[in-house]
């Protein structure tokens, strides 16, 4: 068990800067995903960690020892790859036992630890077949199993679950939350998928073109995010984005897109009056655009004539695609209502949850 | 309808016989040698030929293995041949596997100027390897032989490996480094099990090769009693008459090792042709 620290960390591939400035601290037992689009320097900043890639400048401890010069063998982790690499020449049982044999582990010492680490991921009767008759599921087991019976002080993931359907994905993210709980040991995890690093994560850290966006509680993260790149990362069907400005009548503030007007809630007026006359972006979730006669009781609906493009229904919710004037976006409304395709509808913003961005420089305004 | 079935009869006749004479001028020769390696001498050339003797004899066999040094022939041959076959999957497998994996400064010139060497033809440099050999002491010895059959061959294999390593799964190395192994123990735990079928190709044709080499060790063997067997054989060419059914016996039993290696790695050989296949 260790903390993992990054410390201004660079990574260049010749002209491009893979990872740009990355300092992250990661507390002993924590889960940190890291997040970002295919490209965003994730894979790359996991791979600096483990000793795959030698770091162009900064530095990164394991624990309080710089690793920057340790081979990766001698840094105590342990990786889950995205194709799990699991040697096609050898049994699982092999498989497992490979790490611990070149470390020389006693016979009876590898024997205990891969068939406890097989009773943990339920594959002890697997031992003796080799990967290429396991399906995806058993393969990633035993990528894990590779992982665990190491016991090293930190556990790297990357994109260990991409190449499973999506039952089977679901099912193993909640494998992997529970095997953290069991194993308290720190956990890297690198994907691109945001309900991953939401479901998984103690706290997520979201990257675009090799630089950190914002790393925080992946709550926070949802609720208050940093920037626009943020905020329409996290979330699923994303943000709805508007370019408005605010506008001052009678002491209240509005947001004004042209095509709607809506008010912001009292509270909020401190913090966005120095933009009132300009320019900024208006954010607002699928989630808190409702259908008047669902909207939840206690919020102050704002009214926004819309046209219903298209509607897709999920059995427990229904998308609904509007537009009111130039602005195309997505609600997400409840599926007992009776909005149809091409309807002229009035929908309700619950602008508690509203948020404000500069245009210039994207961060959010609070 | 019965006029296209009828050709198409037909065409596939042909397509047989074609086949068929086809191998009949790849066996025939060497169902002869098979044959004549039965007779006794005076049978030999006969009239009319027959291919099935009609007193077989094992004769010509005895004769072949006892006399002419003929047993001392073969185990030079088989050292030269398994020697160098062994140095040349070895030392091969290590430079590919450098060429494929690990980046220094000249990489790509040095690998050029390695297929430089395929594209001269082998006899050009029989001359000047023939002087690199006597200044090194190296003429009328096995070892030199095996020098030099073995740094002619690294170039082809060399260059026959490297695609294959590269086309194995980084990944695979990538976890054995953070399991604790070295470059070496990627080498030689992975990419060598993991390219059985490449090397198993890479050691049948060497051996062929090698077995069968006649120019080199003519050239730089005097030595009766360092002989290779193709050069031995050639020998038992009287200057003033061919003991055919002594040569096809003794060419016969040559053959064997050849027959035994090929046996026993074809199962690897097969999916060496089919690399595409292979799945890490």
């Amino acid at each position: 068990m260790a903390s993992v620290t990054y410390e201004h960390v660079y990574k260049r591939f010749g002209e491009v800067t893979a990872v740009n400035d990355l300092s992250i601290k990661v507390e002993d037992r924590e889960f940190l995903v890291l997040v970002g689009p295919s490209g965003c320097g994730k894979s790359t900043a996991l791979r600096l960690l483990a000793g795959l890639e030698e770091i162009t400048d900064g530095t990164i401890y394991i624990g309080d020892r710089v690793v920057n010069d340790v081979a990766p063998k001698d840094r105590d982790i342990a990786m889950v790859f995205q194709s799990y690499a699991l040697y096609p020449h050898m049994s699982v049982y092999d498989n497992m036992a490979f790490g611990l044999k070149l470390r020389k582990t006693p016979k009876d010492e590898i024997k205990r630890r891969v068939e406890e680490a097989a009773e943990i991921l339920g594959i002890p009767h697997l031992l003796d077949r080799k990967p290429r008759q396991l399906s995806g599921g058993q393969r990633q087991r035993v990528a894990v199993g590779r992982a665990i019976v190491r016991e090293p002080k930190v556990f790297l993931f990357d994109e260990p679950l991409s190449n499973l359907d999506a039952k089977l994905r679901v099912e193993t993210r909640a494998n992997i939350s529970r095997l953290h709980q069991r194993l308290q040991t720190t956990f890297i995890y690198v994907t691109h998928d945001q309900v991953e690093a939401m479901t998984m994560a103690s706290r997520i850290a979201v990257m675009n073109q090799g630089i950190l966006q914002q790393i925080d509680t992946p709550q926070n993260l949802y609720d208050l995010p940093d920037n626009i790149f943020v905020a329409g990362f996290i979330g699923s069907p994303a943000m709805n984005f508007f370019n408005a400005s605010i506008r001052k009548d009678d002491g209240k503030l509005y947001v004004d897109g042209g095509a709607f007007s809506v008010k912001v809630p009292e509270e909020r007026i401190p913090t966005y009056e120095a933009y009132v006359g300009k320019p900024v972006v208006f954010g607002i979730r699928p989630e808190d655009i409702h259908d008047p006669n669902f909207a939840p009781p206690g919020i102050d609906p704002q009214p926004v004539e819309a046209n219903v493009d298209v509607t897709e229904l999920m059995g427990n919710e229904i998308f609904v695609y509007l537009n009111s004037g130039d602005h195309n976006y997505v609600a997400r409304f409840d599926p007992r209502t009776s909005i149809r395709m091409g309807n002229n509808v009035q929908v309700a913003f619950n602008m508690a949850n509203m948020h404000i961005f500069d245009r210039d420089t994207e961060r959010a305004v609070r | 309808m019965v006029q296209f079935a009828s050709r198409r009869k037909l065409l596939s006749f042909m397509y047989y016989l074609l086949a068929t004479l086809g191998a009949a001028v790849m066996i025939l020769p060497f169902v002869w040698m098979v044959s004549t390696s039965f007779k006794e001498h005076a049978f030999v050339i006969e009239f009319p030929p027959r291919l099935i003797p009609a007193n077989p004899t094992l004769s010509n066999f005895e004769q072949a293995w006892t006399a002419n040094n003929f047993q001392l022939y073969f185990r030079n041959s088989l050292l030269v041949a398994v020697t160098s076959t062994l140095l040349v999957v070895l030392l091969s497998a290590m430079m590919a596997y450098a060429f494929a994996r690990f980046e220094f400064p000249g990489k790509e010139l040095i690998f050029f100027i390695i297929l430089l060497v395929l594209f001269v033809p082998n006899l050009i440099g029989i001359i000047p390897q023939f002087l690199l050999a006597k200044t090194l002491n190296l003429r009328n010895s096995l070892i030199g032989l095996v020098f030099f059959y073995v740094s002619g061959s690294i170039p082809f294999n060399t260059f026959l490996l490297r695609g294959f390593f590269e086309a194995l799964p980084k990944e695979l190395e990538e976890a054995v480094l953070i399991d604790g192994g070295s470059y070496f123990t990627i080498f030689s735990r992975m990419v060598l099990p993991l390219s059985k079928p490449a090397l198993a190709t890479v050691a049948i044709f060497s051996f062929l090769g090698f077995w069968d080499e006649y120019v080199q060790s003519l050239t730089f063997i005097d030595d009766p009693l360092k002989r290779t067997l193709p050069v031995a054989i050639a020998s038992f060419h009287g200057q003033h008459g061919t003991e055919w059914g002594l040569v096809f016996a003794a060419s016969l039993i040559a053959i064997v090792p050849v027959v035994l290696v090929y046996i026993s790695l074809q199962r690897y050989f097969t999916g060496g042709l089919t690399t595409g296949a292979f799945k890490g």
